[in-house]
């Protein structure tokens, strides 16, 4: 399919229900009819249809009584690893097929209170373990501009659901880049918070020291009005934070950039290399004052970012035991755990636990989790360096644009599709995915921006002037 | 890292693998160590390890009883249940 306009965003949407030209209900409806008509994506793993219809017609009725709340009539997809109460949550997973939560997300709550309807739940690479969304239960999502090529992972189903124009928003998680790398992948704008912006209650953990909710969407500013609802401290997560610095910088004239040196994207495409050399001169254009810089550690990103996501994953995964919820397989067998773990999970969360099991071990610990968590220091101090010189460092979101299905089966070869965003996770900064131009395919290429830890604010306010006409 | 190093590895992590599927994972197994080992060399004496990005240590707060989930709702994924408990297989013989 050819993408819909950028231009149809909830802001542009939010004044037309305001002034009575368009109605909520009747954006809900073409909103399903879309999922449906696109079903082949495999967007969503579910659909709330009966509470969507009837919650739009109150958004209508509050628009007409001039009530709206901030988010009034805002469709918004969940990834399937947020907690909704009234649909399943699955994770993509076997394991939690028929779990059906009891409680809702902060995120969710915020959401509900501002006058969002959530649409349903989106198809991803099981347990948020993946970068190509094809290893999901439910089966691979397709990306919408070639449905032979993957949308990027592993909130895959979240990237096209917004770029397919299923939903206004969809919120998605990122521990290594799974919100940046599929918008990049999918044409739209990817934002990943800083650690603790905002509430990871009711979001199933995978590696709770570098998991963050993010927001997809087709403008910055639509990204910005559900950042403002969503983040903020939460005393159901105790890591999350209150911090708000919109005030530092409101008198800064010209923003300082940060590029990196030709060898730092070596291996990305042709393409890329060229869209991130026309970046730097679209942010000259733009008033940024731009500078060279450089991030010396980067070949330790990937195995810093493995051996701590994977780690951190075996000791959370080591609660889906059959006992308490999810699918139990084998009742009479003298090892049920077992049994249940090996029937339940896909191969790549296998994988994982197998590989973080391992680096935690006894004997291995020292050269592995310590090491990792030492070079985690040195890459959040390198950060922190550059940081004191620029406001944002600018980098590809990818080495690549969207790749064929199937096309990447070595594990550690689909790992270092990941290089470029993991290193924000690591360092607890936040990041936005950027689209900027396409491949000689038409494939979507997306450029990075990265802030020094609670720039959120200014990086979204920066983001917003640079891709506004 | 040999099959019998899998093996365990699988056992620690309750995980059942096929001897087939062990002598595959072992070859793979050994490309990702081998890959992800890198910093395993690395000399980072010094180096405080980091923990947490956000530098928090513990965060504590009043001890006040609040909502929480029935015993119903914490009940309603069991795979097998009966009124008050979560039910498993026999574990003593």
């Amino acid at each position: 399919m050819t993408l819909p306009d950028s231009k149809l965003t909830f802001t542009a949407d939010r004044e037309l229900f305001a002034s009575g030209s368009a109605r909520v209900a009747d954006r809900a409806a073409e909103f399903l009819q879309r999922i449906d008509q696109y079903s082949d994506l495999n967007a969503f793993i579910s659909v709330s249809e009966h509470a969507f219809g009837s919650l739009a017609s109150d958004s209508d009725e509050r628009y007409t009584s001039g009530l709206q709340r901030p988010l009034e009539g805002l469709a918004i997809a969940l990834k399937d690893n947020i907690s909704f109460k009234g649909l399943r949550l699955t994770c993509a997973s076997r394991i939690l097929e028929t779990f059906e939560p009891v409680f809702n997300a902060t995120v969710v709550e915020r959401l509900l209170n501002s006058g969002a309807l959530i649409i349903g739940k989106t198809n991803m690479d099981e347990f948020a373990m993946g970068s190509s969304s094809e290893h999901s239960y439910f089966g691979p999502v397709k990306n919408p501009l070639d449905p032979q090529r993957v949308p990027g992972g592993s909130s895959g189903g979240s990237a096209v659901a917004v770029a397919a124009r299923m939903c206004h928003v969809a919120l998605g998680s990122d521990t290594g880049g799974s919100v940046r790398q599929p918008a990049a992948f999918c044409g739209v704008v990817g934002f990943k918070p800083s650690y603790g912006r905002i509430s990871r209650y009711g979001l199933v953990a995978f590696a709770s020291s570098l998991d963050q909710i993010g927001i997809f969407a087709r403008s910055v500013d639509d990204a910005a009005l559900v950042f403002d609802v969503i983040k903020g401290h939460d005393p159901m997560d105790s890591t999350s934070v209150a911090t708000d610095t919109r005030q530092s910088t409101t008198q800064r004239k010209g923003y300082r950039v940060g590029f990196l040196s030709d060898e730092f994207i070596d291996g990305c495409d042709e393409s890329v290399r060229s869209a991130y050399a026309l970046f730097r001169e679209h942010l000259i254009s733009r008033g940024a004052e731009v500078s060279d810089v450089s991030l010396p550690n980067k070949q330790t990103w990937i195995p810093t970012y493995f051996i701590l996501a994977t780690a951190e994953a075996s000791s959370n995964l080591a609660r889906y035991d059959g006992v308490r919820y999810g699918v139990r397989a084998d009742d009479t067998s003298s090892d049920m755990i077992t049994a249940t773990r090996t029937a339940g999970f896909g191969k790549e969360v296998q994988r994982r636990i197998m590989l973080g099991t391992y680096v935690l071990s006894s004997g291995y610990y020292d050269a592995y989790y310590k090491k990792a968590q030492q070079t985690r220091r040195l890459i959040a101090e390198a950060y922190a360096e550059v940081f004191n010189k620029v406001d944002f460092i600018a980098m590809p979101t990818a080495p690549t644009t969207a790749f064929q299905r199937g096309e990447i089966t070595d594990p550690v070869q689909m790992w270092l599709s990941d290089l470029y965003t993991v290193s924000a996770n690591i360092a607890g900064i936040p990041a936005i995915s950027l689209p900027f131009g396409t491949d000689s395919s038409g494939l979507p290429i997306g450029m990075q921006l990265q802030g020094a830890m609670f720039s959120d604010e200014d990086l979204l306010q920066f983001s917003g002037k640079l891709i506004s006409a | 890292m040999t099959s019998n190093d899998i093996a365990r590895i699988a056992e620690l992590a309750r995980l059942q693998f096929s001897e087939e599927e062990i002598a595959a994972f072992t070859n793979e197994f050994i490309r990702i160590v081998d890959y992800v080992g890198t910093i395993a060399s690395l000399n980072l004496e010094g180096v405080e390890p980091m923990t947490t990005v956000s530098g928090a240590v513990n965060v504590s707060r009043e001890d006040v009883a609040g909502e929480c989930l029935t015993s119903e709702e914490a009940l309603s994924n069991a795979p097998r249940k009966n009124e008050a408990f979560f039910k498993v297989p026999k574990v003593l013989g």
